[in-house]
């Protein structure tokens, strides 16, 4: 994709220095019981671009929308710059947002629909005509739809849709940017391009965005922090690194990451101190609080991580595994291999350069660095994480 | 039937007629006969004398043509006519799509509130009733209250139609137009109303044509209540009809050129609005 965003340096494009938000403590429920905020705090930096990930209905959209006040939270406070502004109207919090289906007006122009922002009644302060005309065709020229300014919407495709609609909602100078699965209209090539504009794009204009998705690729290749939701609340919060690298619960684990993270159920047995053991390996213990003989743990690789052949270095795991199926993706291959030596078949998936794939059918060896691994305490999402190696950094 | 799916070589070539092809088209023009035929007959009629409507056989096409029957139109009893008809509809169908489109809007947008779907087609379904069950007692509750024979009456009664059938019309097009389109003005400044006004309405736009004129059709035709309330100051056409018909002396020429000139509004507004039209209806799709 062309570089269609100007990074020629912008009149306008000062990084920000007010509105940090903060959310203490959200909760929203809904008459019949449902709770889909249960407590959710954190701090937004000014100037940040802040990822909402989670599956559906963990509560990141209806967040979003307290902070844009087309909710009103049940109890907590949303504070801009230390000012409460929960119970305000979205008219007077001066943030933007786009909405998954863009909400553009369909038998408007481009030029229309960018400048309707400006010509509401309330506005203060007041703009004439010509100070609206600049600032439109300014924001057209940073997000380079200017050609197509007199056409109308419903004759644009998806791609110059999505660049009218963020026109639209920075032609404010809002303090915050809101984005609500903005992109997941997109066929996949036209996000993935979007992803990284749209990052130089923030970049350049400073303004703080908060940006709700599923994705946890969109997440990952966006985010300056993730903050990763569950079930109504925010169970890991960290740069794009920490969490992929570091998660701190099992749902984490397994919702960052493509494909998830192999997680191996064990046994702690006693040999030589606490080890744990399971199709065909004895994988020593170095944290042992709260573990016994006998205890379950799950040993979390990442497919990324794995490899195949056998490999007798020191801090080298192998695992007996015969190949059931090998997929292509681009220059790599998806191993599926299903490992021996447990009373049922247990699935591991790897991804390896294809060099050295091996056939589908083929018996041998998947090992990795023990590094790599972490130490899975439990079968619920909330289970904690942590890097198998207790001197380890998170590198998962 | 031979003509649908069938290889490529045993299809006929376009321009020859196959049996299955005739019989159809011979339906469709004896279908278009029936349909055209009234009006052909309205408009026959009203170029002739009243005694030749009588003709025996039928003329189909006047021996003594005479345009007297339009000449009387703009006169004294039937502009009047039309003027009240046009007064009565014009009123109620404003009113209805107003006051329609404000409370579709608000069935549409807090159902929870306001009872949804099931309240707003239970307004609606009072009005299946049959009228002349009613029309007595209106007519004496009309008659102490002095709504006898006034505009206003005649709309406030039309209305109690008009308004549970705008409401429920606009309701179903309000649902069509998602709430982020709204939610996104908030965001940009504007109030509830202006955004009601600037941004939902235009979205509706078909919507609101296609209840406007289904409630004017209504409100234009209405026979039974326009006699019953209607007295000698409102006397909307299709009252002024029987007065042309006293006794054996059915004045035809008269009547059938009253009917045409009434065709005129409705066929002017679905000429002029049929893209709109055409659009609302496919848009709101009625449950």
């Amino acid at each position: 994709m062309a570089n269609n965003v100007s990074t020629a340096s912008h009149p306008t494009a000062a990084r920000q220095t007010g509105g940090r938000i903060e959310l203490r403590d959200l909760v929203k429920e809904y008459p019949g019981g449902v709770t889909a905020v249960k407590g959710v705090s954190l701090d937004i930096e000014p100037g940040e671009l802040m990822v909402f990930l989670g599956p559906s209905g963990c509560g990141k959209t209806t967040t979003l929308r307290m902070i844009a006040g087309l909710e009103d939270p049940t109890a907590g406070q949303i504070l801009l710059d230390g000012q409460p502004i929960q119970h305000q109207r979205p008219e007077e919090r001066n943030v933007s947002m786009v909405f998954q289906d863009l909400a553009l007006y369909p038998s408007m122009t481009v030029r229309d629909n960018v400048a309707f922002p400006l010509k509401a009644r309330k506005r203060t302060p007041k703009l004439s005509k010509e100070q609206i005309e600049e600032r439109v065709l300014e924001r057209a020229q940073m997000l380079g739809i200017e050609s197509f300014l007199d056409r109308r919407v419903s004759q644009l495709s998806g791609g110059q849709r999505q660049r009218v609609a963020l026109a639209r909602a920075l032609v404010r100078e809002p303090i915050a940017f809101l984005m609500d699965e903005a992109f997941a209209s997109l066929d996949a090539v036209l996000k993935r391009g979007f992803w990284t504009e749209f990052k130089r794009f923030q970049r350049l204009v400073g303004t703080m965005m908060i940006h709700v998705t599923h994705d946890q690729e969109e997440a990952t290749m966006m985010a300056d922090r993730i903050a990763v939701f569950s079930l109504g609340e925010i169970v890991q919060v960290g740069t794009p690194d920490e969490v992929f690298g570091g998660p701190v619960t099992r749902f984490v684990a397994e919702f960052v990451g493509s494909p998830p993270m192999n997680i191996l159920p064990m046994k702690v047995i006693e040999r030589d101190g606490l080890a744990a053991e399971g199709f065909g390996a004895t994988v020593p213990l170095t944290r042992t609080d709260g573990m016994s003989a006998g205890s379950d743990v799950g040993l979390g690789i990442r497919p990324q991580r794995a490899r195949w052949g056998r490999s007798d270095a020191p801090d080298m795991v192998n695992l007996a595994a015969r190949v059931s199926l090998v997929e292509s993706v681009g220059a790599s291959k998806l191993l599926i291999c299903v490992l021996e030596g447990a009373s049922e078949p247990f699935e591991v998936r790897a991804i390896i350069s294809d060099d050295d794939a091996p056939e589908e059918g083929a018996a041998g060896h998947l090992s990795f660095r023990l590094a790599h691994a972490v130490m899975v305490r439990g079968t619920e999402p909330s289970a904690p994480v942590e890097p198998w190696l207790a001197h380890a950094r998170a590198k998962a | 039937m031979t003509s649908a799916a069938t290889a490529v070589d045993d299809k006929p070539p376009r321009d020859t007629f196959s049996p299955t092809r005739w019989l159809v088209a011979a339906g469709l023009v004896i279908y278009g006969i029936f349909i055209i035929f009234p009006f052909y007959w309205t408009l026959n009629t009203s170029l002739k004398p009243s005694r030749e409507a009588l003709a025996q056989p039928p003329t189909m096409v006047p021996r003594d043509f005479t345009t007297e029957a339009y000449q009387w139109l703009p006169t004294g009893d039937a502009a009047d006519a039309l003027i009240d008809s046009l007064v009565v509809a014009l009123g109620t169908t404003i009113l209805a799509v107003v006051i329609g489109a404000m409370a579709g809007y608000a069935f549409s947008r807090w159902p929870r509130e306001t009872g949804g779907e099931e309240t707003a087609f239970f307004l609606l379904s009072t009005r299946i009733f049959p009228p002349v069950a009613v029309a007595l007692p209106i007519y004496f509750a009309f008659d102490t209250f002095g709504l006898l024979d006034t505009y206003w009456g005649l709309i406030l009664l039309y209305l109690s139609f008009g308004i549970p059938l705008a409401t429920w019309l606009m309701r179903s097009f309000f649902n069509e137009v998602p709430t982020s389109y709204e939610e996104a003005a908030y965001l940009d400044g504007y109030g509830r109303f202006e955004t009601f006004v600037k941004v939902t309405l235009p979205l509706v736009g078909p919507g609101i044509v296609a209840t406007a004129i289904l409630t004017w059709l209504f409100a234009w035709n209405e026979f039974l209540f326009a006699v019953i309330i209607g007295g000698d100051d409102v006397k909307t056409y299709p009252a002024l009809i029987p007065t042309l018909a006293v006794g054996f002396a059915v004045d035809w020429a008269r009547i059938t050129a009253l009917s045409v000139a009434a065709m005129v509004p409705p066929v002017l507004a679905v000429i002029f609005l049929r893209n709109h039209l055409v659009r609302g209806m496919s848009l709101g799709a009625v449950k």
